[in-house]
C-alpha cells in the first residue's frame, strides 16, 4: 500500500546489450515503482544487471522494451536532448570513483549542474556552498578533486548530484572506493539528504552493511528482480540488520552478497 | 626472438586497430609531414627534368646569340667598321637630344649572311635562324573577321605589353615544333607577309579568332590571324618570357618586317649546330668571331639548370623535413598518450615477466609500425599534392612540368618519416619501459609515466644526433648540420617555453565572466598547457611562415598600388623618344574625350654646386660631399683590396650627383605624393626658385631642411649658368618615387634660358573606359609609348604572385600539418577526458555545449597561435619595411584575416575530432572507462 507518489514507475523493463555477435539479455522483464523519499538499494551479484537498471532510471540509456516514468514524465522514447535536459533537472548521479572535473573547485563542481540548467532555479554559488555546508565541506570549498580524501570527494559528488534539487538521486556503489570509516561518513551524507530534503534515494551496492541501512531493498538476479522487501516487515531484512550489527560489534568479518 | 617480435608487433596491430581514431590522427601528422617531402622532392625532380631534360628546346637551338637590352649608347662609332659594313644596323630614332641620344642596334643582313658563311666554313651543315623583337612599342588593334574594329575593351591592358616575335617559321624553332591548337606547324600557317599567328593569352583578352583581321601599330598593312598557340610554347627562362607568359604574344613571318617600313635585321639568332657535342668550342668561337653578341649555349644550360635544380632539391628537401618535425609533434604526444593509458596493461605485462627494454621495444614497434604506414600514406597524398601544387612551380620556371613518379622522394620520406617517428617516439617509450606495476595497480592512484633526467638526456643527445645525421646528409656539411640542429633545438625550445607562458597567462588572467564552459576551457588549456605549448608551436611555424609571405607581398602590393595609382597623379605615363613629338602627343590628347589632365613633366640634368643654409651659411660641394660621406653608413665599410681608397668620397659624391636630377613641374597642378614637411607648389610658385625634394638618404646625409637654398649649375662650360633654388617642401620617401619625375621638383618655368630637358614624359589621368581611345590617338605619334600604371601594377602583382606562390604552397603545407596536429592533439584530449564529457553529460550538458567547449578551447589555441603567428611576421615585415625605408602600407586587414584563418584551422581540426567524442553516450564511456 503506497501513500507518497511515485518519483519512479519502471514497468516491464527489457534490456539487451550487443558486443559484437553476442546478445546478452542484462533485463528480463523488470518491474519497479518508487514512492518519493524513499532509500531503496539494490543488490545482486555481478552481472545481474544493476548498473543496467540504473543507467536505465537515470535516462542514460534506453530500453529495448518497456516503460519509465520518472517523477510523471514519461522518459521511454525521449531523445537525447530531451533525456539529457530531464537528466539535469530531475535526476543526481553519484559514482563508485566520485568523477569530479579536475580543474574545477569543490564549489565549482556542485555549481556546474545549475549554471548548465536550462531554467536556473538557483544562484549556483549560494547553492553550491549550502549543500557543502550541509555536507559539512564548508573548510574545503575552493580546494580541488586532488586535494581532497575520497569519503570529500565523495561528497561533493553528492552535493553536485543534489544541486538541481532532484526527485531521484542515483547512487552506483557510492562507497566503493572508500574506507570504511568514509564509507560510514558518506552514507549518513546520503540518509541525510533523503530525510532532510525529501529525495529519494536509489543505492547500487554489493556491500551487505550498506544494504542493511536501505528501507528497502531489491535483489537482481540474472536480469529479474528476485526479492523486493521493505524495513522492518521482512525476514531477509531484519537478518541484514543483525548482520550488521554483529559486524560492529566484531562478532563477524564482512561479507560480501 | 622472432617470435618475440611476432608478438609485438601483433600486440600493435591490434592496439592501432582498436584505437582507430587516435590511429588515424597519429599517421596524419606523420602522413602530412611525409607529403610534405614528397610532393616537394617530386615536384624538383620534375623541375630538374624538364630544366635538364630539353635544352635544345628551351634554348630554341644549340646556341642563342642576343643583342640583348644595351641597345642604347654602346660605344659604336657610326665609323664602326661593322656599322659601314652594315652587319651592325643603326639606328637613331628622330630629334633625339642629349645623354638620351644613343643609338639602337640591329644585326643586319650582311651580319646574318657573314655568320652563316662563318658557320658553313667552321662548322660545315650548321643552320642560323633570326628572329626580331620590334623595339618601337606595339599595339596589336584587332578587329573581327567581320569588319568591326573593336578597341575599347578587346585591346584591354595588356595590349601594349604583348611580346612580338618575328621569325622564320621554315626553320623556327630548330627543336621542338610550334605547333597551333588545330595541330598545325608555324611553317603552314605563316605562309604571306601579312599572316599572324597570336598565343592563347592574347585570343582569350581580345577574342580574336582564326581569319580575323588585325592591325599592328606601325605597320602599313593589316593581318590575318592564320592560327593561335598555347601561350606556353613560347618557353624560355622565367625572366625573359615573363611578359610572353603574363600577357601573351604573336609570331609574324620574317617578310612581314617590310610591313613596318624596315629592312630585314634579327636582334637574336638561333644556330642549330650538324655536330651538337661541338656547342662548347662553338660558342667559344663564335664569342670571339662576333664579340657584339651575348651567347647561350646548351652546354651552359647543363651546368646552370643542374646547379639550380640542386639548390631546389636541397630547399625542398629541407622545407619537407620542417614539415615531417612539425608532424612529429603529433607523434610525441601520440606516444605519450598511449603509453598513459596503456600503463595498466604495461605493469601487467611487466608483472608476468617482461623486462623493461622489451616493453619499451614493444611501444617503439607500434611506434615504428605508425611511421611506416604513415609514411606509405604521405607518399599518395604527397602525389596528389603534386597535381595541386604542380601548376604554381610552372608559373614560377615558365615551362611545363609533366608528372612522374620518382623512387628518390618515396624512399626519401618513407625512410624520414619512420627514422622520425622512431626517434620522437623515443622518449615516451622508454617512459613506457619504466612503469612500476605496484604503483599502477592501484586503480585510484592516476600514474605519469616517466622515463627519467638522465635517459631524457640521453635521448635528447641521441635526437640530436640523429637529426644532425639527416640534416647533414642533405646539405653536406656537419658543422653547419650540427649548428642548424642544435639552434632549432633551441629556438623551439625557447618557444615553446613563451607559448607555455602565454598559455599559463591567458589561463590566469583572462575572466571569464561567469561563463563555466569558458571557465573549463581555461582550466583544460592550463591543466595540458605542456602539450598544448608543443601543438601551437607546430601551428605557430605554419601560420608566421604563410603570414609573412602574404604580408610582405601584400605590403609590397598595396604600397606599388598607392605610389601607380595615387601619389603618381595620373594613370597613363607617356614617354617619347623626341621632344619633338611632345606638341603632337599633347594635341593627340586634347582631342581626345575623356582626359581629365595631363602634364609635360621634364626632367632636367644639374650639378649641384653647393647649399645656402639660412643665417648666411655656405656649405660649398666639398663639404656637402665631406657632410655625406661622414653620415653615410657605408663609407665605414671595408669593401676589400680592390676597392679604390677614395671609394666612400667617390660614393657621395655620387649620392649627390642624385640631386641634380631634378623634374620641371606645373605648379597649377599639385604634387600628389605625401608631403612630410613644409608644403607643395602653389600657382603663387610660378616663375620661382623654389624646390620640393623627396626625403631621401642623402637630403639626410647633406642635412637640407626648410629654407635651404640648393645651387644648381645648368650646362657645361661657358653656357653653364646657375641658380639657387630654396627648399619649400619635403615629400615622404615612396618605394618607387620617380615614376613621375626624380622626386625633387621645381617649377618648370623657373628654369635658366636655354636650358633643355634630357627626358620629357607626359602623365595623364584618363578615365579608364577612354584608355583604348587615348591609345588609339597617340598610336598615330611615331615613337611614343604608353604605359598604363595599371599594366605595370598588374604585371609587379603577376610576378609577386609568380615569385610567392611556391613559398605560400609551402607555408601553406606548414599551417596543414600544424591544423593536423592540432586535430590530433584534440582527439588524444578528447579520448583522456572521455570520462570527464560523460560525467558532464550525465549531469545534464548537452552535446552542442560539449562541442562548444572543445571548440571554444581550441579556438584560444588557435587565438594564442594567430596572435603569435601573425604577430612575429608583422614584426618581420616591419623590420622588412623599416630597414628599405620609406612610405610603405602594413596590410593590417591581411594580418586579422590571417589570424581568422588560423582560429578556423584550429576549429576545424578540433571539430572533426571532437564531434564524435561529444555525441558518445556517457553509459559506454562510465561503464568501460
Amino acid at each position: 500500500m503506497t501513500t507518497n507518489p511515485l518519483v519512479l514507475r519502471a514497468e516491464n523493463l527489457t534490456k539487451e546489450l550487443r558486443a559484437g555477435e553476442i546478445v546478452v539479455q542484462a533485463l528480463r522483464g523488470v518491474s519497479l515503482d518508487v514512492e518519493r523519499g524513499e532509500l531503496l538499494g539494490i543488490i545482486g551479484p555481478s552481472g545481474s544487471g544493476k548498473s543496467t537498471l540504473l543507467g536505465l532510471i537515470g535516462g542514460l540509456d534506453s530500453p529495448t522494451s518497456g516503460r519509465i516514468e520518472i517523477d510523471g514524465v514519461d522518459i521511454t522514447n525521449l531523445n537525447e536532448r530531451a533525456l539529457t535536459r530531464v537528466r539535469n533537472e530531475k535526476i543526481g548521479f553519484v559514482f563508485q570513483f566520485f568523477n569530479l572535473i579536475p580543474t574545477l573547485s569543490a564549489l565549482e563542481n556542485v555549481a556546474l549542474p545549475i549554471q548548465f540548467a536550462n531554467k536556473r532555479r538557483f544562484n549556483p554559488n549560494q547553492r553550491a556552498k549550502e549543500l557543502l555546508t550541509m555536507l559539512g565541506m564548508s573548510d574545503r570549498l575552493h580546494n580541488r578533486p586532488t586535494q581532497l580524501s575520497g569519503g570529500q570527494q565523495q561528497r561533493v559528488a553528492i552535493a553536485r548530484a543534489l544541486a538541481n534539487s532532484p526527485a531521484l538521486l542515483l547512487c552506483d556503489e557510492p562507497t566503493g572506493s572508500l574506507d570504511s570509516e568514509s564509507s560510514a561518513v558518506v552514507m549518513q551524507a546520503l540518509k541525510d539528504v533523503q530525510r532532510q530534503m525529501g529525495t529519494t534515494v536509489i543505492v547500487v551496492t554489493h556491500n551487505m552493511e550498506i544494504a542493511a541501512q536501505m528501507d528497502r531493498l531489491v535483489t537482481l538476479v540474472d536480469g529479474h528482480i528476485t526479492s523486493d522487501v521493505e524495513g522492518d516487515e521482512s525476514v531477509e531484512m531484519a537478518a541484514l540488520k543483525l548482520f550488521k550489527q554483529k559486524r560492529l560489534t566484531g562478532e563477524m568479518s564482512a561479507v560480501k552478497a | 626472438m622472432i617470435e618475440q617480435l611476432r608478438f609485438f608487433i601483433g600486440h600493435s596491430l591490434n592496439d592501432l586497430r582498436v584505437n582507430g581514431r587516435r590511429t588515424i590522427f597519429a599517421l596524419l601528422c606523420v602522413a602530412a609531414g611525409v607529403a610534405a617531402i614528397v610532393s616537394l622532392q617530386t615536384l624538383g625532380v620534375m623541375i630538374q627534368d624538364t630544366l635538364t631534360g630539353n635544352l635544345q628546346a628551351t634554348n630554341r637551338g644549340d646556341i642563342k646569340g642576343e643583342l640583348g637590352f644595351s641597345g642604347f649608347g654602346d660605344g659604336f662609332a657610326s665609323n664602326d667598321p661593322l656599322i659601314e659594313s652594315g652587319e651592325l644596323v643603326a639606328e637613331a630614332p628622330e630629334g633625339l637630344i642629349g645623354q638620351f641620344s644613343g643609338e639602337t642596334y640591329y644585326i643586319g643582313e650582311p651580319g646574318l649572311e657573314r655568320m652563316q658563311a662563318w658557320l658553313d666554313e667552321n662548322y660545315p651543315g650548321s643552320q642560323l635562324t633570326p628572329s626580331f623583337s620590334i623595339a618601337s612599342p606595339i599595339d596589336i588593334f584587332l578587329g573581327s573577321g567581320r569588319g568591326t574594329v573593336v578597341t575599347a575593351t578587346v585591346s584591354g591592358l595588356a595590349a601594349s605589353q604583348v611580346s612580338p616575335r618575328i621569325i622564320d617559321p621554315a626553320l623556327y624553332p630548330f627543336y621542338d615544333t610550334v605547333t597551333t591548337l588545330d595541330g598545325q606547324p608555324l611553317s603552314a600557317v605563316l605562309r604571306e607577309p601579312t599572316d599572324i599567328v597570336i598565343d592563347q593569352k592574347v585570343a582569350e583578352a581580345t577574342g580574336a579568332q582564326i581569319g580575323d583581321i588585325v592591325r599592328v601599330t606601325d605597320a602599313d598593312a593589316d593581318f590575318t590571324v592564320r592560327g593561335i598557340v598555347p601561350t606556353d610554347a613560347e618557353i624560355s627562362d622565367p625572366f625573359t618570357s615573363i611578359f610572353a607568359a603574363q600577357f601573351g604574344f604573336y609570331y609574324l613571318p620574317l617578310e612581314s618586317i617590310r610591313t613596318f617600313g624596315l629592312e630585314p635585321r634579327a636582334d637574336t639568332v638561333y644556330i642549330k649546330l650538324s655536330d651538337p657535342t661541338q656547342v662548347e668550342a662553338a660558342r667559344n668561337r663564335l664569342e670571339r668571331s662576333f664579340d657584339y653578341l651575348r651567347y647561350t649555349g646548351t652546354d651552359e644550360l647543363v651546368e646552370q639548370n643542374q646547379a639550380i635544380s640542386e639548390q631546389v632539391n636541397n630547399l625542398v628537401t629541407i622545407l619537407g623535413l620542417v614539415g615531417v618535425l612539425l608532424g612529429s609533434i603529433g607523434i610525441i604526444n601520440t606516444m605519450q598518450v598511449i603509453v598513459k593509458r596503456r600503463t595498466v596493461e604495461i605493469a601487467v605485462l611487466k608483472t608476468i615477466g617482461l623486462q623493461a627494454n622489451q616493453v619499451t621495444m614493444l611501444f617503439l614497434v607500434e611506434a615504428l609500425i605508425m611511421g611506416v604506414i604513415g609514411s606509405l600514406l604521405g607518399v599518395l597524398l604527397g602525389w596528389a599534392m603534386v597535381f595541386v601544387i604542380r601548376g604554381v612551380a610552372e608559373g614560377l620556371i615558365a615551362q611545363p612540368l609533366p608528372f612522374r613518379i620518382a623512387l628518390a622522394p618515396v624512399l626519401n620520406g618513407v625512410v624520414v618519416g619512420t627514422f622520425v617517428t622512431a626517434i620522437f617516439g623515443f622518449l615516451p617509450t622508454l617512459a613506457a619501459g619504466q612503469v612500476r606495476p605496484g604503483v599502477v595497480l592501484r586503480p585510484t592512484d592516476e600514474i605519469i609515466p616517466r622515463a627519467g633526467c638522465l635517459r631524457t638526456l640521453l635521448v635528447l643527445v641521441f635526437i640530436i644526433a640523429a637529426l644532425t645525421l639527416v640534416v647533414g646528409g642533405i646539405v653536406n656539411n656537419w658543422l653547419l648540420a650540427f649548428g642548424v640542429t642544435i639552434g632549432a633545438f633551441i629556438f623551439a625550445g625557447i618557444l615553446v617555453g613563451l607559448l607555455n607562458l602565454v598559455i599559463w597567462l591567458i589561463g590566469k588572467l583572462l575572466p571569464t565572466f561567469g561563463i563555466p564552459d569558458l571557465k573549463i576551457s581555461l582550466r583544460q588549456m592550463l591543466a595540458s598547457r605542456g602539450r598544448g605549448a608543443i601543438t601551437l608551436l607546430a601551428l605557430v611555424v605554419g601560420v608566421f611562415s604563410l603570414s609573412l609571405v602574404t604580408l610582405l607581398a601584400q605590403s609590397i602590393n598595396q604600397t606599388l598600388d598607392y605610389a601607380l595609382n595615387v601619389a603618381s597623379g595620373g594613370n597613363i605615363l607617356l614617354t617619347t623618344f623626341s621632344p619633338l613629338s611632345v606638341p603632337r602627343v599633347e594635341a593627340a590628347l586634347q582631342e581626345t574625350e575623356g582626359v581629365n589632365q595631363y602634364q609635360v613633366v621634364r626632367t632636367y640634368s644639374s650639378q649641384i654646386q653647393g647649399l645656402e643654409e639660412p643665417g648666411n651659411v655656405i656649405v660649398d660641394r666639398q663639404g656637402l660631399s665631406a657632410r655625406v660621406e661622414a653620415n653615410n653608413p657605408f663609407s665605414n665599410i671595408n669593401f676589400g683590396p680592390d676597392a679604390p681608397e677614395d671609394f666612400a668620397e667617390q660614393f657621395a659624391d655620387s649620392l649627390l650627383e642624385s640631386l641634380g636630377q631634378i623634374t620641371g613641374r606645373d605648379v597649377n597642378i599639385p604634387l600628389t605624393e605625401d608631403l612630410m614637411a613644409g608644403r607643395i607648389f602653389t600657382p603663387a610658385d610660378a616663375g620661382q626658385p623654389v624646390m620640393v625634394v623627396t626625403d631621401t638618404e642623402v637630403i639626410t646625409q647633406a642635412g637640407i631642411d626648410l629654407g635651404d637654398r640648393i645651387v644648381l649649375r645648368f650646362g657645361e662650360g661657358s653656357d653653364a649658368t646657375e641658380q639657387a633654388y630654396e627648399v619649400i617642401g619635403i615629400l615622404r620617401r615612396g618605394l618607387v618615387n620617380g615614376f613621375s619625375g626624380t622626386g625633387n621638383y621645381i617649377p618648370t618655368d623657373s628654369l635658366p634660358d636655354g636650358v633643355q630637358p634630357e627626358n620629357v614624359q607626359l602623365l595623364a589621368d584618363v578615365q579608364p573606359e577612354q584608355i583604348p581611345a587615348v591609345r588609339r590617338a597617340l598610336s598615330t605619334v611615331p615613337g611614343t609609348f604608353v604605359l598604363e600604371t595599371a599594366v605595370l601594377n598588374k604585371l609587379i602583382t603577376a610576378l609577386l604572385g609568380t615569385f610567392t606562390a611556391f613559398p605560400t604552397i609551402v607555408a601553406f603545407l606548414g599551417l596543414i600539418v600544424g591544423g593536423i596536429v592540432i586535430a590530433n592533439s584534440v582527439a588524444l584530449a578528447t579520448l583522456e577526458r572521455r570520462r570527464e564529457i560523460a560525467v558532464m553529460k550525465a549531469i545534464g550538458l548537452q552535446r552542442e555545449r560539449v562541442l562548444g567547449m572543445l571548440l571554444l578551447e581550441n579556438g584560444l589555441l588557435g587565438l594564442i597561435g594567430g596572435l603569435i603567428g601573425v604577430g612575429l611576421a608583422l614584426v618581420g615585415l616591419l623590420l622588412i619595411l623599416a630597414s628599405s625605408g620609406g612610405l610603405a602600407f602594413v596590410p593590417y586587414g591581411t594580418a586579422l584575416l590571417l589570424m581568422g584563418l588560423c582560429i578556423l584551422v584550429a576549429l576545424i581540426a578540433a571539430a572533426t575530432t571532437a564531434w564524435g567524442a561529444a555525441g558518445e553516450k556517457p553509459l559506454n564511456v562510465l561503464r568501460y572507462e
